[in-house]
C-alpha cells in the first residue's frame, strides 16, 4: 500500500482516498445542476484564434447541454465577438454552417439581417411591423476572450471572473503554451454514450495506457522493464490540474515510426526540439525521460503539450448519459512530405489509440448504470479524477470566494 | 499524351509502384474509406510494396520544389499518406478495424486534409 511520503493524493487531505461513489457519474440531478450552474458560470474553450484569421471569418459552438448555438466572430474591426445564434424575430437559427466567411448574417427564415457586430441591420418588409426598435433588436452577445490563442466563451452574460482571472491558477505552470507557430491539421467528433465526467476521467490517467494500448500508443511508455506508467509530476491548480508523463526509453519504434520520426513528432516518439519561448514551462521536473504535460482546463478541456504538436480534447455534455468528443491536433505547417507524411501517421496513430478508448467508456457507462457497483477505487496515479470531483463540489464556492476578493 | 495518360503516371523513379494507382488518394477521408474497403491481405500487400521504399519516397518529394510539384508529384505523396492511414493496419493492431474500438464511422474527421 502506497504510504504518505510517496503518495500524491495524500498531499491533498481534502481528496481523502477512499472509494467514489458512483453516483457521481449517473446522477440525473447533478448533471441538472452542473449544466445550469457549472457550464454557466465557467469559460468554455470552443476553438482557437487561427479559425478566424481575417474579418467575417466565423464559426459555430454547438451546446447542447445549453440549448444553445453561438457564432463567434471577428468583427470588421478585428474585435472577437460571440452571440447567440438566434434571430430576434421568432428565434430561428441564423448560421447554418460550422464555418465560413460572411460580411453580415443574414436569418434564412425571413432575412433579417445583422452586422457583424450583432446589430440589427435590416428587417425585411419593415412597414408591416408594430414598433420595432432595431436598436434593441442586435443578437444577443456572449461573453468571449482569448488566451494564449484559444477561445473561450461563458454563458453568464455577466461572467463573475474575467477567463485571465478564471485562468490565473493555470498561467505560471503552463506559461505561453501552446505555440502559435502549430496549426491545427486534425479535426475529429464521436458521440459517447457516456456521462462527459466519465469520459474525461478516462484520459485524466496513464494507468490504462500500457493495458488498453498495448499495441499502440502504449508501446512507447510501457514494457517489460517499466510495466507502469507513473507521472513525473501532478499538480492542482485552483480548479485546473497538471500532469508531466515519462516516455520508456527502452522504446522500439516501428518501420514507419523510424522514418517519421526523422522529420516530426507523434504521442510514441520523434523529434522534440525546443520548439520557443512556449514550451518553457514545459517539464516541470526537467526529466530527461519527459515525452509531454497534460493539462486540464476546468470543466470539460485538456491539452495534451508536447514540444513540437499538441492536441486538445473538449467533452461536450449532450445529456446525462451522452457526450460529444472532440479531437483537435496541432503541428507546425509541413514543409516538405517528410513532415506532411510524419504528421499523417501521427495523427492516424493518435485516432487510432483513441478508438480503443471509445466503446470501454460506454461499456463502463452501461456497467455503472446497472448498479452491479456501488462504488469504484482509484488509486495514487488517478488522483486528477478524485481531484475533479472535488473541484465540482467546490466550484460554486470557489467562485464566490474569487469574486468577492 | 492524353490526360489519362499523366493522371496515371507515377514519376519515374516510382513506376514500379504504377499499380497500388487505387490508394493514391488525394484526402483523408477518401484514404481511410479505402482502408475500411480493404481486406487485411490487400492492406498487407500494399503496406509490404510500400514501406521499403517510403524513404526514397520522401526524398524524393522533399527534394523536388514545390512549384515543380506536378500530378505524377501529387499522386505519389498521396501514396505517401495512404501507407501512414494503414500504418496502424500493419504495425499495431495485425487488423483493419481498431479491435475492439469504435467503428469508423464513430469517429469522424470534419477536416479533410
Amino acid at each position: 500500500m502506497i504510504k504518505g511520503a510517496n503518495s500524491w493524493t495524500m498531499q491533498y487531505p481534502e481528496l481523502d482516498t477512499s472509494p467514489i461513489d458512483v453516483d457521481y457519474f449517473l446522477s440525473a440531478n447533478a448533471y441538472e445542476y452542473e449544466r445550469s450552474f457549472h457550464y454557466k458560470e465557467a469559460w468554455l474553450n470552443v476553438g482557437h484564434m487561427q479559425q478566424l484569421s481575417r474579418p467575417g471569418d466565423f464559426f459555430c459552438a454547438q451546446m447542447d447541454f445549453a440549448s444553445a448555438s453561438i457564432v463567434i466572430v471577428l468583427g470588421r474591426d478585428r474585435q472577437l465577438r460571440a452571440f447567440h445564434n438566434v434571430c430576434s424575430h421568432r428565434g430561428a437559427r441564423i448560421v447554418r454552417q460550422e464555418s465560413g466567411h460572411a460580411t453580415k448574417l443574414v436569418c434564412p427564415f425571413h432575412a433579417w439581417t445583422y452586422g457583424l457586430d450583432g446589430r440589427l441591420q435590416h428587417v425585411t418588409d419593415g412597414s408591416q411591423f408594430f414598433d420595432l426598435d432595431k436598436a434593441t433588436l442586435g443578437l444577443t452577445p456572449v461573453a468571449v476572450d482569448h488566451w494564449n490563442g484559444l477561445i473561450f466563451v461563458c454563458l453568464n452574460p455577466q461572467p463573475k471572473l474575467s477567463l485571465v482571472e478564471f485562468l490565473a491558477p493555470l498561467q505560471p505552470r503552463i506559461g505561453a503554451y501552446p505555440p502559435q507557430a502549430m496549426v491545427c491539421r486534425a479535426h475529429y467528433r464521436a458521440s459517447l454514450k457516456a456521462n462527459w465526467k466519465l469520459a474525461m476521467s478516462a484520459f485524466q490517467e496513464g494507468y490504462h495506457v500500457p493495458f488498453l494500448h498495448r499495441n499502440s500508443a502504449g508501446r512507447a511508455y510501457a514494457g517489460s522493464g517499466t510495466p507502469y506508467i507513473h507521472a513525473l509530476d501532478f499538480s492542482l491548480l485552483g480548479l485546473h490540474q497538471a500532469a508531466s508523463f515519462p516516455r520508456l526509453t527502452e522504446f522500439q519504434p516501428t518501420k514507419l515510426e523510424m522514418v517519421a520520426f526523422r522529420y516530426g513528432a507523434s504521442v510514441t516518439g520523434g523529434d522534440q526540439t525546443p520548439h520557443a519561448e512556449a514550451t518553457q514551462a514545459l517539464n516541470p521536473t526537467k526529466s530527461d525521460n519527459w515525452s509531454f504535460d497534460m493539462f486540464v482546463i476546468f470543466p470539460n478541456f485538456m491539452i495534451f503539450a508536447f514540444e513540437s504538436f499538441y492536441f486538445t480534447y473538449n467533452f461536450w455534455p449532450v445529456s446525462v448519459g451522452e457526450t460529444d468528443f472532440e479531437l483537435k491536433i496541432y503541428f507546425p505547417p509541413p514543409t516538405n512530405a517528410g513532415q506532411a507524411f510524419s504528421q499523417e501517421l501521427a495523427i492516424c496513430g493518435l485516432r487510432d489509440t483513441l478508438m480503443e478508448d471509445g466503446p470501454v467508456i460506454e461499456a463502463m457507462q452501461q456497467g455503472l448504470a446497472s448498479g452491479a457497483k456501488p462504488s469504484m477505487h482509484l488509486q495514487d496515479q488517478e488522483i486528477l479524477i478524485r481531484a475533479s470531483r472535488r473541484n465540482m463540489a467546490v466550484f460554486p464556492d470557489w467562485l464566490a470566494a474569487q469574486g468577492a476578493m | 499524351m492524353s490526360e489519362s495518360e499523366i493522371t496515371s503516371q507515377l514519376p519515374k523513379p516510382f513506376a514500379d509502384l504504377e499499380d497500388l494507382a487505387d490508394w493514391a488518394l488525394p484526402t483523408r477521408r477518401a484514404r481511410n474509406a479505402k482502408r475500411y474497403a480493404s481486406s487485411l491481405a490487400e492492406v498487407r500487400a500494399f503496406y509490404q510494396r510500400m514501406q521499403p521504399r517510403i524513404e526514397a519516397i520522401l526524398n524524393f518529394l522533399n527534394a523536388c520544389p514545390d512549384d515543380a510539384e506536378g500530378a505524377p508529384e501529387q499522386r505519389l505523396r498521396a501514396l505517401a499518406l495512404c501507407l501512414a492511414e494503414v500504418g496502424p493496419v500493419i504495425e499495431y493492431f495485425g487488423a483493419v478495424e481498431v479491435p475492439f474500438g469504435f467503428k469508423p464511422e464513430q469517429f469522424l474527421a470534419l477536416r479533410d486534409d
